[in-house]
């Protein structure tokens, strides 16, 4: 990955495409990549969805190699959801085709003038960037078989859908899988919304002709796959757990933990768990002729992805994960999978995060627009969502200013991004990372459920203050850092637990790049990510006041624990300690 | 004796043959006192290879924990999602 390649939507004359070295950008990929390039080169007080702002996509460091789990992208910006920084990423096949045509990056700027609609078709031969206007309110699904007649099938998409054209805070940037749905997102922070100002529709990527990127030492670099997919294979989580029942098979445990928020955070368990557990939703997918195991990119080894189908045997939506569940599920209390799986199709297809649109369906039910538990008026209002009625409008914003909007005091979100679906007056270390990410209230940058939770990587008590910070710290480290690599941040659950793993990881990036790596290099890759996303942030207007969680979870005891968040402020301002 | 009401998530089920609840993920059960977590487990004959996660009544035990009457006991092998 050799190149980057910069196109001005807002170029005299049209498009402008530039590609040049990496420059100082040297050495640098997937999150790296983008949380340097924004925090260097946009405004911290530009208006997100104006012409300073900068749309960059960038693989990992070991996209489009023959390495396993190497499938993930990276989509950042300053968000139009949370004024901050956003680094966004996704499974699916982009990654890996962007990384073969030898692109480090491809950076939106500007903005053009006037109405039209661009798509951006990108192969060996170079970019061309052209007027699609038939292209115009299509959504995911529809869109991507418009485009197939085009461009066929061997080739990978990114776009939006009516939300992203829409610039909807919640929108977000799909990413096509190997079957060539658009199932997997950039999801948080309303990338979408993004690439919509920018008048980009549809990125179509296309490596045919090119080969797998190839490491320095290939003896080496294969020798550490095999290992690192070893270990993958001999973890449980990694190995046997994500494989059968995907990631919603969290639901159980977690509500046994006390930490599943039912009706808008009002409980930290749910009556009808078990109806949308990972369990019943791998049954119910076999049972209707679905999959339960499988990988939304090749080369994945933990195949934690699936499919599912209605009733009838036909295909409704990609296994909902967890997330997705909740937010849709208990949050809204609503105990009907396929109820549930409607509205995931729905997100998919609109193009919104999952969990920043369940999350404000449930602050509408709390505004009493709809009751908790109507899964029928869940899904009416998700499709005024798709239509940009007034009231999808206002949902499509997200939970932030569906609040303010509806008078509702009880709103679940840090830096205006929604809280995902563990109450961190259960589960404290994942208090931490919502209050003080730079990403807003984000659950992967500093997932502590693993310790708190899961019993991975050690065991910190859930329910007490002691600990939370370091723990909270050390996973934000070292997220950022896999956010570089390219890599599923699913293999955190076996390199936290088996050394080896870890070790055929480091082996495997220094066999690649033919240097040494060590667990001191990630940890300081790690750091360097995070010190320039706080330094945009800082730049941006924020201040340790915005790493605080809402009051509500300081003040209300929640059941079965009747515990509030307790680490106190001056402890959270210490996360960030170097 | 002790009355427990008991959860097997992510594959597990009771696989003794002796008891009512064989081949059931929800168990409930009468044990004599002083049952901890690895004494239940065995009775339950859940594989001894698998590296339990326990939880009574909403909290992590280890499994030299000994349940109480009326106990609320969840299990489940290691997992993760996110």
């Amino acid at each position: 990955m050799d190149k980057i390649a910069r196109i001005d939507m807002g170029a005299a004359g049209g498009p402008k495409i530039t590609v040049g070295p990496l420059g100082d950008y040297a050495g640098l990929a997937g999150r790296a990549m983008t949380s340097f390039v924004i925090s260097k080169e946009v405004h911290p007080l530009a208006h997100p969805l104006g012409a300073e702002n900068k749309l960059v996509i960038a693989p990992g460091m070991l996209s489009g190699s023959s390495g396993s789990m190497t499938g993930r992208i990276s989509v950042g910006c300053k968000s139009p959801l949370t004024g901050g920084i956003k680094e966004s990423n996704a499974g699916g096949q982009a990654s890996q085709v962007m990384a073969r045509l030898g692109y480090a990056a491809i950076i939106l700027e500007g903005k053009p003038q006037g109405d039209d609609l661009y798509k951006i078709y990108i192969n060996k031969d170079g970019i061309k960037v052209s007027v699609d206007n038939s292209l115009k309110t299509l959504d995911n699904y529809p869109l991507i078989e418009k485009l197939r007649q085009e461009y066929g099938d061997k080739v990978a998409y990114m776009s939006i859908g009516s939300a992203g054209e829409r610039k909807l805070l919640a929108s977000s940037i799909a990413c096509t899988d190997s079957e060539l749905r658009p199932t997997r997102h950039c999801g948080r922070g309303g990338s979408g919304a993004v690439m919509g100002a920018k008048g980009v529709k549809a990125i179509i990527i296309d490596d045919a002709g090119m080969t797998m990127r190839p490491p320095k030492d290939a003896e080496k670099f294969r020798d550490a796959n095999r290992r690192f997919v070893e270990g993958l294979r001999k973890h449980p989580v990694t190995g046997q757990g994500l494989p059968a029942y995907g990631t919603n098979v969290l639901t159980n445990i977690i509500n046994e933990a006390g930490g599943y928020p039912s009706y808008n955070f009002k409980n930290g368990q749910f009556a009808g768990a078990a109806k949308i557990s990972g369990e019943t939703e791998a049954d119910l997918e076999v049972k209707r002729g679905g999959i339960a195991t499988h990988g939304c990119h090749r080369g994945c080894v933990i195949q934690c992805s699936g499919v599912y189908h209605d009733k009838d045997g036909h295909y409704l939506t990609k296994q909902p994960e967890y997330e997705t569940v909740w937010a849709h599920g208990a949050h809204c209390g609503i105990d009907d999978l396929d109820t549930i799986a409607r509205l995931d199709f729905m997100d998919d297809n609109i193009g919104v995060d999952t969990i920043e649109m369940g999350v404000t369906l449930g602050i509408a039910m709390d505004a009493g627009i709809i009751k908790f538990g109507d899964g029928a008026g869940a899904i009416k209002m998700l499709e005024e969502v798709g239509r940009g009625t007034p009231l999808g409008r206002v949902l499509g914003s997200g939970a932030a200013i569906t609040g303010k909007v509806f008078g509702v005091e009880r709103v679940p979100v840090v830096k205006d991004q929604a809280l995902p679906a563990y109450d961190p007056r259960a589960i404290q270390g994942i208090g931490v990372t919502y209050a003080t990410s730079t990403q807003g209230a984000d659950h992967t940058a500093g997932y502590a459920v693993t310790a708190n939770v899961l019993k991975v990587g050690g065991y910190v008590d859930p329910l007490k203050p002691a600990g939370q910070v370091e723990l909270s710290r050390n996973l934000q480290i070292a997220t950022a850092a896999v956010d570089s690599t390219g890599m599923c941040l699913f293999i955190a659950f076996a390199i936290l637990d088996q050394a080896d793993t870890f070790q055929a990881l480091l082996d495997m990036l220094g066999a690649f790049f033919g240097i040494t790596m060590t667990g001191d290099d990630v940890v300081a890759l790690g750091k360097k990510v995070l010190s320039a996303e706080r330094d945009f942030n800082a730049r941006a207007g924020f201040t340790k006041h915005h790493d605080r969680l809402p009051r509500f979870f300081y003040n209300e005891p929640i059941a079965p624990h009747n515990l509030t968040f307790m680490v106190k402020d001056e402890e959270l301002d210490q996360v960030f300690n170097w | 004796m002790l009355e427990l009401d008991i959860g097997l998530f992510a594959g597990l089920s009771c696989n003794n043959p002796e008891l009512p609840s064989y081949g059931e993920k929800v168990v409930r059960l009468e044990a004599p006192d002083g049952l901890s977590i690895r004494q239940l487990r065995n009775l339950l004959a859940i594989d001894p290879a698998v590296p339990l996660i326990a939880m009574v009544n909403n909290r992590h035990e280890k499994e030299d924990f000994v349940l109480h009457n009326g106990d609320r006991v969840a299990m489940f092998p290691p997992l993760g999602g996110g």
